[in-house]
């Protein structure tokens, strides 16, 4: 469930609507043909939340419904793609830099 | 120490070109001391110095630095000796106020030194001494560009780099400040996710911008620049080295794995992370690769004590081994996880859906018996009969979830052959046709139900209904005309015809490409019984009966030469002497239209032929039994087969089995042998052999099967497993173990239990009136092949009692936890042959006896 959140970057109390304005907005960037994993990703998490009756099964089903332990996994890293955070100038500066 | 001066000077040039400054310095003092006017020597010791400063200020030797500084000053030219490469040499190891002034010097001699201005405006970002800048000449471009570097500089510090970046519209190229302008672009980039964008600008800030140049080293920024990110971007390799750990059973460093994967993945929550990751992996559970032990140590580690109860209930359900009882325990703790109560019950009723569904699929329905009644409650059983219980089960999900489609969807398929349970799939089922008022899907399924019934006027009001709802729907169509044509079958044995003509009319009207040929046979059958009173579709009265040629030349007119086949094989397989119209010379004149047609078929694609002869057997709304329409063809074409490819004629060969065809089937495969190509050759060498088999025409033995199964390549085994299944049901005992389980080994085995003999279907598999008096016989018999369980002598039960007993100390369960015995016997009814041998006893221990058992032999064999 936290995976498919994420994916469209989503809290877990948005509406029905949110989520699928949200969808509607991400496909539009991440088009099978510019970036056909991420479309896949955006469409499988919507399908997964895209009303109540969805969520729920969600929640109940994910265990026996992942066929590919790996791959499931992997949806959840490229779901967990950390946020960017605003850093000024002298932040940037006085961070260190990998070697 | 006594070369020349120049000679030390060449020497200390080169220990300095080498990097080697310490000793340079040596070298190039003593050359000086011997010619103390060189100021050749003068200006390379600065520069040595210089360098050897900067070498000490990069290893952090601050206070040495800054002694040798004062030497790098000592020696340092006039400026108008200087070359650019010392400017920079001054400025790198001086501070600003002291950089500057040597800067602005230079300048007016030398012009302005873009690496300087870099250096300076380098300097500014970390320590903006505006001021100082007042020191250099106009001419220099940083001071030209002062103003907007300021600005610029303001909203770099505020995190605005768009603003920054509008900031310095106006910087050129040349300008010193022009990579910050790239620095800008590439936050820019970087916050508006265009990460081509970002590495583009990065790749114009030169070298020598000192600080900012760091930026540009960095490789595949910014993924590997923390301080960019909230979190961290968890690496492939992690996820990768977990699965690793897991599958070695390395729980120690899986738990830990978990725990900063989930940090990483979600920092303000990341048991929510902890939480997917466990649900991910539960499959290892299923599997078997994680024990469901060591899956619970796992959410135990990692979750909270309820969280972890929460969990393992829900594991225990998706596994569905003890399925009923797992079901109620999880629909009992559902409530910890949905907390709103309308989501509650969307979850129960898919949680019972799903049960029900898994009951029905896997054929557990008789596990329920032993339950107690909380259990039962809990899944909302009443009934003590399986069939029933399976409906009230998905009956209470619909009460829970009027809404769950999937319910429904169950219900209309789940088998009810008693009163009781099609009196209860009918209540659902009218609630879902009140609910769902656009679909034809609930009308169907209560036509079909109403067909069971024999209530053949409430299924045809219901299939009235579902052309209504859904009139251009091709199944709901298929479905009517089906009504339909049980209804003019049953008007024309009871000779109403003016209600055949309307329901014919109104079949005519819907038919289509499957159902034409059915249509038709009902045309020329009423065409047959009329007198030419009820012309159909308004047409011509006639005064007497049609001759039968004539009434099937017009029916078959419009239809191509597939369906007109089609229609005359029905005909013939209805034609039978004393059937409605039919008598000899009817049966002799539809002969005569038949054969014709049936030379035809070589007109015919090979697949067209083969659905001739293997017609569908599943047709809506019941299932009808298959004609033998095998035999209809072949009796009016006999070479038909040789029209068939190889890769239609095993549907065909089975249909032959089927209708007791078999030396006809065994000459035909031997036909074929002749010119078959790969995988046919031992497909049909196969075939052949199990109808020698079957026709015991030769001894039982597994070699000849293993002998060809052992020739076919990887890539065509499951097409010879799936034909061994096929063909299992034309056969007996043995072979037909071997067939099912493809596994020849069977035939050569000399052990009598179910799945040894083929028995395994049957319900009554043991007759107790043909047990023995000594009793030995049975057990020795049964245990036979399980090899490791010993048999006892005496009182065939409590000998038996005693071998269930053994058992339990065998297994090592005796005073073992419930949950511990209900996990070994999940594992020992895994095995179907000790499965049989325990239910079958747990069948005949009478009550009385039962206390004779220990606690754990009681739940070994009953849960």
């Amino acid at each position: 469930m936290l995976a498919h959140y994420l994916t469209l970057g989503l809290e877990e109390s948005a509406t029905d609507e949110q989520i699928r304005n949200r969808y509607l907005e991400r496909i539009k960037i991440h088009t099978p043909e510019t970036d056909a994993q991420r479309f896949q990703d955006i469409t499988q998490a919507y399908e997964a939340i895209k009303n109540r009756r969805a969520r729920i099964y969600s929640r109940i089903f994910t265990g026996r419904n992942t066929s590919d332990m790996e791959a499931a996994l992997l949806y959840l890293v490229r779901a967990g793609r950390p946020k960017p955070k605003l850093v000024g100038l002298q932040e940037l500066l006085r961070a260190p830099k990998p070697a | 120490m006594n070369a020349p001066s120049a000679q030390l000077m060449e020497k200390g040039r080169s220990l300095t070109a080498a990097g080697n400054y310490r000793e340079a310095i040596d070298i190039l003092k003593l050359a000086l001391k011997k010619d103390e006017t060189n100021t050749e020597i003068k200006t390379l010791l600065f520069r040595t110095y210089a360098l050897r400063e900067t070498q000490l200020r990069q290893k952090g030797m601050v206070k040495e630095a800054d002694v040798i500084h004062a030497h790098t000053l000592s020696f340092r030219p006039d400026v108008q000796a200087l070359s650019e490469n010392d400017l920079i040499l001054i400025m790198k190891a001086s501070p600003l106020q002291e950089a500057l002034p040597s800067y602005a010097e230079y300048i007016s001699s030398a012009g302005p030194s873009s690496e300087a201005e870099h250096i300076i405006a380098s300097r500014l970002l970390t320590d903006p001494r505006w001021d100082l800048l007042d020191a250099l000449p106009d001419t220099s471009p940083l001071k030209r560009d002062l103003c907007v570097f300021r600005d610029a500089l303001k909203w770099m510090n505020e995190a605005r780099w768009k603003k920054a970046l509008a900031a310095m519209r106006s910087v050129s190229r040349t300008s010193p400040i022009a990579p910050l302008k790239m620095l800008c672009r590439a936050m820019a980039c970087f916050y508006g996710k265009d990460e081509d964008g970002m590495n583009r600008a990065l790749s114009m800030i030169p070298e020598s911008f000192p600080i900012l140049s760091v930026f540009r080293r960095v490789e595949r920024l910014p993924q590997n620049f923390p301080v960019l990110w909230e979190g961290r971007q968890v690496a492939e390799d992690e996820i990768h080295s977990l699965l690793s750990d897991l599958k070695t059973q390395r729980l120690k460093a899986a738990i830990g794995k978990i725990k900063q994967i989930s940090q990483a993945l979600f920092p303000p929550a990341p048991q929510a992370a902890v939480r997917q990751i466990l649900q991910m992996i539960m499959p290892m559970g299923f599997s078997g690769i994680l024990d469901e032990d060591v899956l619970q140590e796992l959410a135990e580690a990692l979750l909270s004590e309820a969280d972890a109860a929460v969990f393992m209930a829900q594991y225990y359900f998706l596994a569905a081994e003890d399925i009923f009882e797992e079901t109620a325990d999880y629909l009992n703790m559902l409530d910890s996880e949905f907390a709103d109560p309308s989501d509650l019950r969307i979850a129960s009723s898919l949680v019972l859906t799903d049960a029900a569904g898994q009951i029905s699929k896997r054929h557990m329905a008789d596990d329920m018996y032993g339950l107690s009644v909380r259990t039962l409650k809990s899944l909302g059983i009443a009934s003590k009969d399986a069939e029933t219980a399976l409906i009230e089960m998905t009956l209470k999900a619909i009460e829970l979830d009027p809404e769950n489609r999937s319910a429904y969807d169950l219900l209309a398929n789940l088998p009810r052959s008693s009163r009781k349970s099609k009196q209860l799939a009918e209540q659902g089922l009218l609630r879902m046709y009140e609910r769902f008022s656009d679909d034809p899907e609930p009308c169907l399924a209560l036509s079909r139900l109403y067909y069971e019934k024999n209530a053949f006027r409430q299924a045809e009001t219901m299939l009235e209904a579902a052309m209504k709802r859904a009139p251009y729907d091709e199944r709901v169509r298929e479905y009517r005309i089906t009504g339909l044509l049980h209804a003019i079958e049953r008007n024309l044995q009871r000779k109403k015809l003016h209600i055949v003509k309307q329901d014919l009319e109104k079949a005519v009207k819907l038919s289509g490409k499957n159902t034409k040929p059915p249509v038709a046979v009902k045309q020329v059958r009423f065409e047959m019984e009329q007198t030419g009173q009820l012309p159909l579709f308004g047409g011509e009265i006639q005064t007497e009966k049609k001759d039968i040629r004539s009434i099937i030349a017009t029916v078959l007119s419009p239809m191509l030469l597939f369906d007109r086949l089609k229609t005359l094989a029905l005909l013939a397989a209805e034609a039978r002497p004393g059937y409605g119209p039919w008598d000899t010379a009817k049966i002799r004149q539809l002969d005569a239209v038949f054969r014709p047609y049936a030379a035809r078929m070589k007109e015919l694609p090979s697949s067209q032929i083969r659905r001739l002869l293997v017609p569908e057997e599943d047709r809506p709304p019941y299932r009808m039994k298959p004609k033998p329409m095998i035999s209809i063809f072949l009796d009016r074409q006999p070479k038909i087969l040789n029209l068939l490819l190889d890769e239609d004629v095993l549907p065909v060969l089975e249909a032959m089995l089927a209708s007791g065809l078999t030396k006809a089937c065994a000459k035909e495969i031997r036909r074929r042998q002749k010119t078959a190509k790969k995988p046919f050759d031992h497909l049909l060498a196969f075939y052949s052999l199990v109808i020698r088999h079957i026709t015991d025409k030769t001894d039982r033995n597994a070699e000849p099967f293993e002998t060809i199964v052992n020739q076919v390549e990887d890539r065509y085994r499951e097409l010879f497993r799936a034909a061994s299944r096929r063909l299992s049901v034309f056969a007996e005992g043995r072979l037909k173990a071997a067939l099912e389980h493809f596994n020849f080994k069977l035939l050569n085995t000399g052990c009598t239990c179910p799945m040894c003999t083929g028995r395994a279907g049957e319900a009554e598999f043991f007759d107790p009136d043909g047990f023995d008096e000594n009793g030995e016989a049975f057990f020795p018999n049964i245990f036979d092949g399980l090899g490791e369980l010993p048999w006892g002598e005496g009182n065939p039960l409590k000998s038996a009692i005693s071998d269930i007993e053994q058992l339990v100390d065998e297994m090592g369960l005796r005073g073992a936890p419930e949950k511990i015995i209900r996990k070994r016997r999940r594992e020992l009814y895994n095995n179907f042959q000790i499965r049989m041998v325990l239910e079958m006893f747990a069948d005949l221990m009478p009550d009385e006896m039962k206390p004779l058992l220990s606690r754990e032999a009681r739940m070994l064999v009953w849960v």
